[in-house]
């Protein structure tokens, strides 16, 4: 009989815990997740133009590697040339802003979110840059 | 003939482009706030969604793609994204309509105004009017405003295991930096 009693609340702990740890488990870190996409900006940008709902179904939410010439970049924001637009996980120092706006070329890894419409550009966050 | 009609389509091409005035933003942000007292926050925030602002008409266009929504808690978000908007078939929510009266001379430091439009989301639209603020700061317009809404509005369903810890009006924060363009 105790032994049952034992078992049960065991059962109930173990239970309790895989629970507990489903509804507080982190974030992915884009930074250790695996790469579902390699592509160039000019690739990326022409899925979504082409076939924005095909483009989802493949991209969205996925981490994706994106390389391209940067046509502008803040602390916060780095654009690539065909119309991506990432936002970064962490802002770049000034330092690292001024190198950046200097780089011919960057590859960024990110989440994909989708394509904005209202500026024509393909959206990316969690952002950093691979050196 | 000829001529004179592509010179006047010209012409008016070239007035039209310099008369519109547009102000955006990229890095709007929007968070919303869902919490019952007692139950595990409900609150997402999003800093990234776009905003429009043709200044010669007041037509303001805003999207937000639904993914960047972040909530604190992971499960939240994923059952947000999957359960209840359906992120990967309706990825993106926007609101079309107009800051009433709206007139770039006179807006001076702060100003109050009325907007209506549509707000869409999972692709139903629904009228809206709220309050808003205008400032008019160096490097543009910085607009903020708060709405309520319901997600019944938008056929998004709560299983009945959660009802009670969602509140059936979500309340929504603006806060939009437009940037002259």
């Amino acid at each position: 009989m105790k032994r049952k009693i034992l078992i049960i609340v065991l059962g109930i702990v173990v239970l309790g815990s895989v629970g507990y740890a489903y509804i507080n488990r982190e974030h992915r870190d884009i930074a250790t997740a695996t790469v579902a996409h390699t592509v160039t900006s000019q690739e990326l940008a022409v899925a979504f133009q082409n076939n924005e709902e095909q483009a989802v179904a493949t991209y969205l939410n996925t981490v994706i590697e994106v390389s391209g010439a940067i046509t502008a970049a803040s602390a916060s924001v780095i654009e690539l040339s065909s119309g991506i637009s990432a936002q970064l996980q962490e802002p770049l120092t000034e330092a690292q802003e001024d190198k950046t706006k200097n780089s011919p070329q960057v590859t960024l890894r990110g989440r994909c979110i989708g394509y904005d419409s209202l500026l024509e550009e393909v959206r990316l966050d969690q952002a950093f840059i691979v050196e | 003939m000829w001529k004179t009609a592509i010179v006047s389509v010209a012409f008016f091409m070239v007035t039209s482009i310099t008369l519109s005035q547009k102000y955006y933003t990229k890095e709007g942000e929007l968070s919303f706030e869902a919490s019952v007292k007692a139950f595990e926050p409900v609150a997402a925030v999003h800093n990234g969604a776009t905003a429009v602002l043709d200044a010669s008409t007041g037509k303001l266009a805003v999207l937000a793609l639904v993914r960047g929504f972040r909530f604190r808690n992971a499960t939240m978000e994923e059952h947000f994204n999957e359960n209840y908007i359906e992120s990967d078939t309706y990825p993106k929510a926007s609101f079309t309509g107009i800051i009433e009266d709206f007139d770039l001379e006179s807006l001076s430091d702060t100003q109050e105004v009325t907007i209506t439009g549509n707000l869409t989301i999972r692709e139903k639209d629904r009228p809206i009017t709220t309050q808003a603020s205008l400032k008019k700061t160096d490097t543009g317009i910085t607009l903020t405003s708060s709405f309520d809404t319901s997600p019944a509005d938008f056929g998004i369903e709560i299983p009945k295991i959660v009802r009670n810890k969602i509140t059936d009006v979500i309340h929504v924060e603006i806060t939009f930096l437009l940037i002259k363009r």
